[in-house]
């Protein structure tokens, strides 16, 4: 019988320990690649050359988190993990890409070193077949960079993920591949599945009926400044019945702002009103883009109904999935005590996920739930 | 390209049919703002718009000069 995907949860710190814990959560599954989403806590390197140690023939791939969680429990200082065998995955390569000289340059040397592995072009594989997992480092601000180059060696390639996190310590976030880390980098994997296979996003907002063009924003800094030729503090006040004074982070988790495409909302969460005047967001906004302030909906009928579209999409049954939370969805979690429910929505399945410092899905986003699901 | 609207022509004819693909649009909006297949009017004449949906579509391999 072909191997399956497997997930497993430990609280071992140990790298050795851990890895023992999670490949004895694994059983006799023969992974062709091993996720693994570990706390900030965790010497990850170890644990991931551990991990390689066990399953040679695996590709292991990994990050720090903001919490760890499976369809069967949750923690924070943990690790979470999913094998997945080649019930699942017909091929796969992992790569580490390094950001020192360049996001386009690490992602390249990354996609080539990808391809030769797999013996394909990443510009002309076939997208039913092939799908990527994105892993960027949380603090540096580089996810955005790193998402379009994606998008240049492979843009008709769906690759999805999350930031790493360092659960609100906002020190060092870290990316693992095999055994080496990288602190300023992604960890890539790319896979030739061998079921169907389906990416999920989800979010729980809706548009209210205000809507904004942006007139001045310093891209670089992620940081607006004027709205339809207004002061971005005082529109945004407006717009949620509060003073300017009142902006703070429960306004911006309840009213985060969202591009929408084709009644599809993309979020860019307010991080800051800044001294300046500005609202410093966790994502890239540009000139003219336009936005719409976004009010609440429900979490988990909207995370559930997204796995049930993703069932239906699959014939019927989810058979495993990888799965990247945001962390104000976390917060938001934490506050209506919810992560029970949360898990819920993937009973039925192995899943293994994290709480991220964003999300990555064709570019970067915020306050939003990607995945990868497959049959 | 002077619009929004030629650029979506042009790419049109450069892929041989009359839809962008879903995830090239997608990344095209997440870059730029611009939906290639709901063209907003105050966007369609912008000269800096074009150039930045052009050099995006450059990028990700659809030069369209």
């Amino acid at each position: 019988m072909q191997s399956p995907s497997v997930s497993a949860l430990t609280d071992r710190r140990d790298p050795a320990e851990a890895a023992a814990d999670l490949a004895r959560q694994f059983g006799a599954a023969a992974p062709r690649a091993v996720v693994f989403f570990c706390s900030h806590h965790h010497d990850g390197a170890a644990l991931s050359a551990a991990l390689r140690a066990r399953y040679p023939d695996a590709e292991v791939v990994g990050c720090t988190t903001a919490g760890e969680f499976t369809e069967s429990g949750h923690g924070r200082g943990g690790v979470s993990a999913l094998a997945l065998g080649e019930g699942v995955v017909r091929a796969c390569r992992g790569a580490l890409a390094r950001f020192g000289g360049g996001v386009e340059e690490g992602i390249r040397a990354a996609a080539r070193g990808m391809e030769e592995g797999l013996g394909i072009e990443l510009r002309s594989a076939d997208a039913s077949r092939y799908v990527g997992v994105v892993l960027v480092e949380g603090l540096r601000g580089k996810e955005e960079e790193a998402n379009h180059a994606l998008g240049m060696v492979a843009p008709t390639l769906q690759f999805v993920g999350g930031s790493a996190g360092d659960d609100l310590d906002f020190r060092e976030t870290r990316v693992f591949h095999n055994g080496e880390a990288s602190d300023d980098g992604a960890a890539l994997l790319l896979m030739e599945m061998a079921v169907p296979f389906t990416v999920t996003k989800t979010c729980s907002f809706e548009p209210t009926e205000h809507a904004f063009t942006i007139t001045r924003a310093d891209v670089a800094s992620r940081t607006v400044y004027e709205v339809d030729g207004r002061p971005v503090l005082e529109a945004y006040a407006d717009a949620v019945s509060a003073g300017s004074g009142a902006l703070d982070g429960g306004v911006f988790m309840r009213h985060p702002w969202g591009m929408m495409l084709d009644r599809e909302p993309w979020i860019r969460s307010p991080q800051q009103a800044l001294a300046d005047g500005g609202l410093k967001f966790y994502c890239q906004i540009e000139e003219g883009m336009r936005l719409h302030v976004m009010r609440g909906t429900d979490l988990i009928g909207q995370t559930d109904a997204s796995v049930r579209r993703a069932a239906g999409e699959l014939g019927g049954r989810v058979g495993g999935g990888l799965i990247f939370n945001c962390i104000l969805r976390r917060l938001e979690l934490d506050r209506a005590e919810a992560h029970d429910p949360f898990r819920a929505t993937f009973a039925g399945f192995p899943a293994a996920g994290f709480h991220t410092y964003g999300e990555s899905y064709l570019g970067h986003i915020n306050q939003t739930c990607t995945g990868l699901l497959f049959a | 390209m002077q619009s929004l609207e030629e650029v979506r022509h042009a790419l049109h004819a450069r892929l041989g049919a009359t839809d962008v693909p879903k995830l090239v649009n997608t990344r095209v909006f997440l870059r730029t703002g611009v939906n290639l297949s709901d063209i907003r009017g105050d966007q369609n004449a912008d000269p800096a718009l074009v150039a930045r949906v052009v050099g995006a579509l450059h990028d990700f391999g659809y030069p369209l000069s």
